[in-house]
This record gives structure tokens, C-alpha cells and sequence, in this order.
């Protein structure tokens, strides 16, 4: 899974090369789009993000806005705004782990 | 004939003799284990462990902080009432949800209440599940984190309870405003409501980030052996330091809250003493001659000034909250509208001019002494005492030594408290239709 450790099959530094480029090739970051806001929309990453502190999802709303606009428009960003690698923070991950987890306690507790 | 035959002696002799001859078997081969006494530990980091062991199959441990909401400052105003509401929620090792249903499968109970001077966190269970559920009641009432988002969903909740507070609460947190002024003592345990809005995890956190700390907590328990309980206090996370000290200044005053109706609620109170002082028995000896509630379900009150406020066409009760260095004490009274007005006369006058006797003197002690052991009996509020006992004096005192208290009581002491007490700054609240109600400076 992106994001994860060592692979086993490839080496640190061959593994974050392959990272680099998948990112890149992926184009969602043409849009100024980060990996979080592409997320499919269920119930637990829309719990999530009505978790999120304002700021984030302001942020985030603001991007979706922007991608949809360029994509109506057939247009992409700028070469200069593109997304970077390292700029795109999984913002959304503590809090989509969060809910996971307490709807995977409420299924145990339904189980008994 | 059937019924005549049932009346006779010789038919009813039969069945009442093979019960008394049952009876007559010895009742008890065990023994019977007594109630211990109170036991008291005071940790090294300072907190404080209280327990009775009264041989209930419900035990009952309770975790005290010197955090009412008198050690609110202006800007977590409310804090108090939102951490009574927030308790169950998500902390740092159970979500809200897992302790519901974990406390629920174990058939114990949680709750958060709070006062002026002290936060109290209870649960209760049987003994055999206590240990897992004082875990949870230390995960509770340590280790809270405030999540934004639940602490959002509950803020209805906040406001229902702000709305919907009863009339004679709002009238004594009105007579605490009009005595102590706008600080300390004057803090209401009700959330300000033009305030809810600003109240959030911060406010929370920073409430108690001052409170909650270890030379301020008292941890207390019936039906529970001591050296677990000390174990268990000993294991708390609880941070050191010294917290807000009272500075509670009684100023008098009075506040009137006009909002019409059939009836008309009154309190008027002068300053009394702290929980330690030397009169604190002289004043519950003299609120039980004065007068605190009825005996008899649905009966007038009693007492003088209840006898007084009856004969006017009102009810009337004294009042004496008392807190850790001061106090009020007082009547309250509520009468009709239209009678109010002499009711409160009939009251004051009461309250200011009764001459007491050593009858009143002895009453009120025998009143007071059963008020005591009444609230020890019951293992709820024995643990509720011994908290507040310990929270805010740092010690927690047996029943034996507060009835020793009120047994030194003299008559001429409680003339002299009487004296001093109608002589001192009133102040006073009033609330409901207030339109027959006197002015403090008229009474």
C-alpha cells in the first residue's frame, strides 16, 4: 500500500523512486489536488472529514472547488502549482483511522 | 357463614401457633460483619483516600477535585457545567461508545456532578466487577481528551440544561451572584448562557489543566476494602502544583428577576462561616431550629420560620450553604403573588426577632444530628460527603466528630450566631412575580 514501509522487494531508495513516479504520473496533482481530497466519498471518510478542524477543510473545499473548476474549464494548473510529493501531507488519515477503528469496536460489540 | 367461621379463635389460633413455633429456631448461624469505621490516607503527592467498608454488595468510589466552579476564571466561565455533561465521552483509552456498553454489560453506572468547590466523578457497581470499573472511572475523570467534534454534538445538550434550569436553582445562584459579587463564589454551577458559544475543548482543558491536581483530589469509597482504594489513588495520573486558592469577598446585594407568573420565590441570606470553623455546628443546629424543609410528606414546613411563612399563607425554609471559608445562611421563601408580600414580612420578622429557648436549642441538635446520620446512611451521599470533606478541606472527618460537634452546641451560642447573623449585610434574590416583594432595604 503507498505509503507503507520498506516493500521487501525493493530497496529504500528504488521504493521511494517508484513512489515518486506513480505520484506523478497519477495527474491528480495537475489539478492542485492532494491525495486525501480524491478519496471516494463513503460514510466513513465523510464522518472523517466532518471531523476535520475547520482550516483542513476549508483548505480542502477550496481544492475540490479549484480542481472542478480547471477540469469543467479543460484546463491544468500551472506548471509552478502543481502538487508536489512532499508538500501533499495525508491530512485526512488520523481521523479516517479513528472512525475505522470505533466502527470496527461497535461491529465487535454487535457481535456479542 | 364462611367469614364467621375464618373470625373464630380456634381456626386462626392454629395457623399463628406453627408460625411462632417457627420462628422460634435460632435466626442466625453466621455472624454478622459490622460496618466498619472511616478510614483515611493522605498519599505523599497529597491526595487524599477516604473509605468505609459497610459491607454493601454495591460499592460505591467516587474521585474529587477542587474544581468547582468558583475556580472558573472569565474566560472558561461554564466549564463546570460542560464537564458534567462531557463525562462519559470519548478519554484516552475508551471511546465513548466502548464505555457505554462496557459499563452497561457490568450493570455499573458513571456519573459527574459538581458544585461551587468540587467536581465529583462516581461510579458505582457490585463489588465483583469494581476493579474493572474503576478503571474506567479513572480513565473518566484523569485522562480526558475532548474530541472538537463530540464536544459540538453535545452543545444542545449544554443548552437544554441551561434552558430548562428550575426557578429555585436560578434563585440560588442568584443570591450567591448578589452576595459574592461577579468572581469566585458568585460563579454559577449553571453555564452563563450568553457564554455557551465560547465554551469548547479549550475552555475544558484549561479548567482543568488549574484543578485537577493531585494536593486537590480526594479519592473515597463505601463498600470497598481501603488498601485497594489507596493502590488505586496511588496509580492516578495526577499532576502536582497548588491551583486557584478560594477569594471569595461577600459583598450584599440584591438581584431581582421579574418574569411574572403565579408565584414568587425569595431568598435573603447574611454571611455565615466555613466549613471549619468552630460555629459550622452552631449553624446547622441553628438552621434546623429555623426551620430546613418538612418532616411529614406534603406537610408545611417546620421550624420557626416555617410556622411564621404557614400562618401568612406561604412556605419558607433557612438555608445554609456552606463552603470551605465562608458561607450564607438564610430563608428561602415562596409564596403566591398576591401574598407574597406579607409572607416575606412575616418571615423576616421571624428570622430577625425570634427569641431561642434551650427546647429550640435541643430540637434543632436532635434535627441536625439525624440530618448527619441520615446522609451517612445512605452509601450515595456518605461518598458525596467524605469527597467534598476531602477535596476541599484536605481531611475527612468521621460521623462520630461532627455529632461530638453538635452536641457541644450551647445555647448561648447559637443566640450569639443568631445575633450576629440578622446584624451582618444582607442580600438577597427574588424571582418569579415580584410585584408584592419588599426591596432589601425595606425588610
Amino acid at each position: 500500500m503507498v505509503g507503507e514501509g520498506n516493500s521487501g522487494l525493493l530497496s529504500g531508495g528504488a521504493m521511494q523512486w517508484l513512489r515518486r513516479w506513480a505520484y506523478n504520473a497519477s495527474g491528480f496533482n495537475k489539478l492542485g489536488l492532494w491525495h486525501d481530497d480524491c478519496l471516494y466519498e463513503d460514510d466513513e471518510v465523510k464522518e472523517a472529514v466532518r471531523r476535520l478542524p475547520e482550516r483542513l477543510q476549508d483548505d480542502r473545499t477550496f481544492r475540490i472547488t479549484r480542481a472542478m473548476q480547471l477540469s469543467l474549464s479543460h484546463q491544468i494548473l500551472p506548471r509552478e502549482q502543481w502538487t508536489t510529493f512532499d508538500e501533499d501531507i495525508r491530512y485526512l488519515k488520523p481521523y479516517l483511522e479513528e472512525v475505522r477503528k470505533e466502527n470496527r469496536e461497535k461491529a465487535e460489540w454487535s457481535k456479542k | 357463614m364462611a367469614s364467621k367461621l375464618m373470625k373464630s379463635n380456634i381456626l386462626r389460633s392454629l395457623p399463628a401457633r406453627r408460625f411462632a413455633a417457627q420462628a422460634a429456631t435460632k435466626s442466625s448461624d453466621y455472624g454478622v460483619l459490622p460496618r466498619e469505621p472511616l478510614k483515611t490516607t493522605t498519599l505523599p503527592n497529597g491526595v487524599v483516600v477516604a473509605s468505609i467498608e459497610n459491607q454493601s454488595p454495591l460499592s460505591r468510589v467516587a474521585i474529587a477535585v477542587r474544581g468547582g466552579s468558583r475556580y472558573e476564571t472569565p474566560e472558561n466561565r461554564g466549564a463546570t457545567h460542560l464537564l458534567r455533561i462531557v463525562a462519559g465521552l470519548t478519554n484516552a483509552e475508551n471511546t465513548a461508545f466502548g464505555l457505554t456498553r462496557e459499563l452497561q454489560q457490568l450493570g455499573a453506572s458513571l456519573a459527574c456532578s459538581a458544585d461551587r468547590e468540587v467536581l465529583i466523578y462516581s461510579a458505582d457497581a457490585t463489588r465483583n466487577h469494581m476493579d474493572v470499573v474503576m478503571e474506567l472511572l479513572a480513565n473518566a475523570a484523569t485522562r480526558q481528551v475532548f474530541k472538537p467534534w463530540e464536544i459540538t454534538d453535545i452543545k444542545p445538550h449544554l443548552k437544554l440544561d441551561v434552558e430548562t434550569t428550575p426557578a429555585e436553582v436560578s434563585l440560588i445562584e442568584d443570591l450567591h451572584l448578589a452576595a459574592f459579587r461577579q468572581s469566585d463564589l458568585g460563579n454559577s454551577v449553571v453555564a452563563p448562557h450568553h457564554l455557551i458559544g465560547q465554551l469548547g475543548p479549550d475552555q475544558l482543558a484549561s479548567h482543568l489543566s488549574r484543578t485537577l491536581l493531585a494536593g486537590r483530589t480526594a479519592v473515597c469509597g463505601t463498600g470497598i476494602d481501603h488498601e485497594t482504594l489507596v493502590e488505586y489513588a496511588q496509580g492516578l495520573q495526577l499532576p502536582q502544583g497548588e491551583g486557584p486558592a478560594p477569594a471569595a469577598r461577600y459583598g450584599g446585594g440584591e438581584l431581582r428577576t421579574e418574569i411574572g407568573g403565579g408565584v414568587a420565590l425569595v431568598a435573603v441570606a447574611a454571611e455565615g462561616a466555613g466549613r471549619s470553623a468552630a460555629t459550622a455546628a452552631q449553624q446547622a443546629v441553628l438552621q434546623a431550629v429555623l426551620g430546613a424543609g418538612a418532616v411529614v410528606k406534603y406537610g408545611a414546613g417546620r421550624g420557626v420560620l416555617g410556622a411564621a411563612a404557614a400562618q401568612a399563607g406561604g412556605a419558607a425554609a433557612a438555608l445554609n450553604a456552606v463552603y470551605s471559608d465562608t458561607g450564607l445562611v438564610g430563608y428561602t421563601v415562596a409564596a403566591e403573588a398576591d401574598k407574597a408580600g406579607q409572607v416575606i414580612e412575616a418571615v423576616n420578622k421571624a428570622f430577625k426577632t425570634t427569641s431561642l429557648t434551650a427546647e429550640d436549642v435541643n430540637r434543632g441538635k436532635a434535627l441536625a444530628k439525624a440530618a448527619v446520620l441520615r446522609a451517612d446512611d445512605n452509601s450515595g451521599s456518605c461518598v458525596e460527603t467524605m469527597g467534598v470533606q476531602g477535596a476541599s478541606l484536605g481531611k475527612v472527618s468521621a460521623v462520630t466528630d461532627a455529632l461530638a460537634a453538635i452536641d457541644a452546641v450551647k445555647l448561648s451560642d447559637v443566640q450569639t450566631l443568631h445575633k450576629r447573623l440578622v446584624g451582618g449585610k444582607l442580600s438577597m434574590a427574588a424571582r418569579g412575580n415580584l410585584r408584592t416583594v419588599p426591596y432589601l432595604d425595606q425588610l
